[in-house]
């Protein structure tokens, strides 16, 4: 396998005395697109924070690209594009404006500008003041401000929080588009079900630790409940567990003489599963 | 320092600047005040004193530790105690060298002359008020004329008293309360001309009075000076720490930080905007007040000096504040507390503690640059505002550098 992207090696970060992410390790690679999951106050926003130098781990080292997040900062900053949860943008200007302003910065050529609108879908309201953009716009301005400089690595702070389904489609393609290209993203959400439709890997994370960390299809074929709910005509209601010899030619039996009404397999619960792994209720 | 970085943070300030309407009013209305004082007070008239008043009075002694000093050091009415201060004169002064006060001063000097043919000591008592506000030094020629009658009287009494004469009976003690200031002064004449008749001898006293250089505050260039006081302090001390702030808290300031610009590269782009845009305002109105100020390096160095001070307290502010709300608030603060602790010094004649705060140095030197009347003390006002705003400047980078865009 390729040299990390991103490397994190028994990361510490404290927010005063509260351990807000306690020896975390963990490493991305090129082409992956990567989800912390989580519920409020796990640590992946400290994470996130931590990658982009804004907050210093007490312990342990955060690397970018070979580079020591907190010693090179400077020279990491052009490598990666990073959407917060909270938009921050110049509500005074237009959208294009903003990414104006963001192309001085990174030096892009103007051009590029209105081509990030266009991806985004917001080509037609580039010339309307941000004030009078939708949530929804205002987030996915501020995707188009973090692919503005093309770079390989992407940091999103629930990138789909308060988007339609149709935004969150757009921004999901971009992001598959985005690690099909050599790209790394690392994205922080709630939302399993997007996880799984997105995401190469997942780490879950609770009270700062590292509980579960792997592909959704593994997570899901480790705590997926191996049992099939069955309806018998007859009205009467089964559980049956495949893993028993006993279970299973009883499901066979009902097959064959046709008196079953309905079955369906126990699906992947993630919060039953947050549950097992962690001992806390995902709130 | 990257141009590409420092022309887009300077575009962006710009822009912000050009949608804040309320900003713009605000600069538009300094603007038609000061051409409004222009047409209606011309700078080139002499006679642009809208209102006048001697808020000190210099008792100026070459004779300080005499007799005749320590009597009106005593008798200080408690209403002008925190008016009048006491001040030696150098002994080796021309005779007729003058001595320059501050505008909105007037002084009483109390020089020795050569004694007179008799022997008798001589004494010159010289007004100096401000250039056409002859009657501002009236309340206080008022007591010193009445106090140098009650000195010269007792001595008079206590030189009868010594002949063996009843002194107190020879000169009684007229009604000399009374604040008529010809008065006062008309009765120390006649009291030397008393004790002459009697044989007895007083020092003489020559009384002279002349406009002093520089003293009369110029009402007009007072306001001017205010103006562009403000135009500076309202861009560097109010509006940048106001959108920082505001940049801070809304994430801006962070979206800007981790794009490819360094801290110093957005606090630049800031030192050069903010001031720029400053003397730019401050400039228009000097030169709607008197076009010929901008000709004078005196006035670019005051103003360059303010404007760098102003734009540190203003990062200061904006870095120690946290929210936009804060800011001007603390901006506000700043600026009542300053002013009170001036006045509170002025009014109690504590000396070094406004040498200190740049908004004591810099009115006088602005003063002194509209009206073109640079004494050798503004070089060292001028030198007290640069060596603060430098250190106001470093104060503010390091701040900044600290814990401003977090």
């Amino acid at each position: 396998m390729s040299e990390p992207v991103i490397r994190l090696k028994d990361m510490r970060a404290y927010y005063g005395k509260f351990l807000a992410v306690d020896r975390l390790n963990l490493e991305l690679h090129r082409g992956e697109l990567f989800g912390l999951l989580g519920p409020n106050g796990a640590g992946k926003s400290t994470t996130v924070k931590v990658l982009i130098g804004q907050h210093h781990p007490e312990s342990g080292s955060a690397s970018v690209c070979g580079y020591e997040v907190a010693r090179d900062w400077q020279r990491i900053k052009p490598f990666f594009g990073y959407v917060p949860d909270r938009e921050n943008h110049f509500d005074e200007f237009t959208g294009r404006r903003n990414l104006e302003i963001f192309a001085g910065l990174y030096n892009v050529p103007r051009p590029r500008v209105m081509e990030c609108l266009e991806i985004v879908e917001l080509a037609d309201a580039a010339d309307v003041p941000v004030r009078g953009y939708s949530m929804g716009m205002r987030k996915k301005l501020l995707l188009a401000r973090a692919i503005l400089h093309k770079p390989p690595i992407m940091y999103l702070d629930e990138p789909t929080a308060n988007l339609d389904i149709h935004s969150s489609a757009i921004v999901h393609r971009l992001l598959r588009q985005h690690v099909k290209e050599g790209g790394t993203v690392l994205l922080t959400t709630h939302n399993m079900q997007e996880v799984e439709e997105i995401c190469d890997r997942v780490a879950i994370m609770c009270k700062g630790k590292l509980v579960a960390l792997d592909t959704p299809l593994s997570l899901r074929q480790q705590h997926t409940e191996r049992k099939i709910d069955v309806i018998l005509k007859s009205n009467e209601r089964l559980v049956l567990d495949l893993d028993d010899a006993g279970n299973r030619h009883k499901l066979a039996d009902h097959l064959r003489v046709g008196d079953v009404a309905s079955m369906h397999t126990r699906e992947f619960d993630f919060h039953s599963t947050f549950l097992k792994l962690t001992g806390t209720q995902f709130d | 320092m990257r141009w590409h970085i420092l022309k887009a943070l300077l575009l962006k300030e710009a822009l912000r600047h050009a949608t804040n309407r309320g900003g713009l009013l605000l600069a538009g209305l300094l603007v038609t005040a000061s051409l409004v004082m222009a047409a209606l007070n011309p700078a080139g008239e002499k006679t642009t004193q809208l209102i006048g008043g001697i808020h000190h009075c210099f008792v100026h002694a070459e004779d300080f530790d005499g007799p005749f000093v320590k009597h009106l050091e005593k008798s200080l009415p408690p209403e002008l105690r925190r008016h009048i201060f006491f001040k030696k004169l150098e002994a080796n002064l021309a005779p007729d060298q003058a001595v320059l006060y501050p505008p909105g001063t007037g002084a009483i000097q109390i020089r020795k002359a050569a004694d007179g043919p008799d022997g008798a000591p001589r004494y010159i008592v010289w007004i100096w008020h401000p250039a056409g506000d002859r009657s501002g030094m009236e309340i206080y020629e008022s007591w010193f004329w009445r106090e140098a009658y009650r000195f010269f009287h007792q001595q008079a009494i206590d030189g009868l008293n010594a002949k063996g004469l009843d002194g107190a009976r020879l000169l009684p003690m007229p009604d000399i309360n009374r604040d008529e200031l010809w008065d006062n002064r008309l009765i120390e004449k006649q009291l030397r001309e008393q004790v002459k008749a009697l044989g007895g001898s007083l020092p003489e006293v020559e009384w002279r009075e002349s406009p002093s250089p520089g003293s009369a505050l110029d009402m007009t260039a007072a306001i001017a000076t205010a103006l562009v006081m403000f135009a500076l302090f309202f861009t560097c001390v109010y509006l940048m720490p106001s959108l920082t702030c505001e940049e801070r808290e809304r994430g801006l300031l962070l979206a800007q930080v981790l794009s490819p610009a360094r801290v110093r590269e957005i606090l630049a782009s800031k030192f050069l905007f903010y001031p720029t845009f400053g003397i730019f305002l401050a400039t228009l109105l000097a030169g709607i007040h008197n076009p010929s100020v901008l000709l004078r390096p005196f006035f670019w160095l005051a103003l360059v000096s303010l404007a760098v001070g102003s734009l540190g307290i203003g990062m200061s502010i904006a870095s120690l504040a946290r929210t936009q709300r804060s800011a001007s608030l603390a901006a506000l603060c700043y600026m009542l507390v300053v002013a009170m602790v001036l006045v509170i010094c002025q009014q109690n004649n504590i000396v070094w503690i406004p040498y200190l705060a740049i908004e004591f140095h810099a009115p006088q030197v602005l003063h002194a640059a509209l009206t073109n009347q640079i004494r050798d003390y503004h070089w060292f006002n001028l030198a007290g505002c640069a060596v603060l705003a430098i250190v106001w400047v470093f104060a503010a980078a390091y701040l900044f550098r600290k814990r401003g865009w977090q």
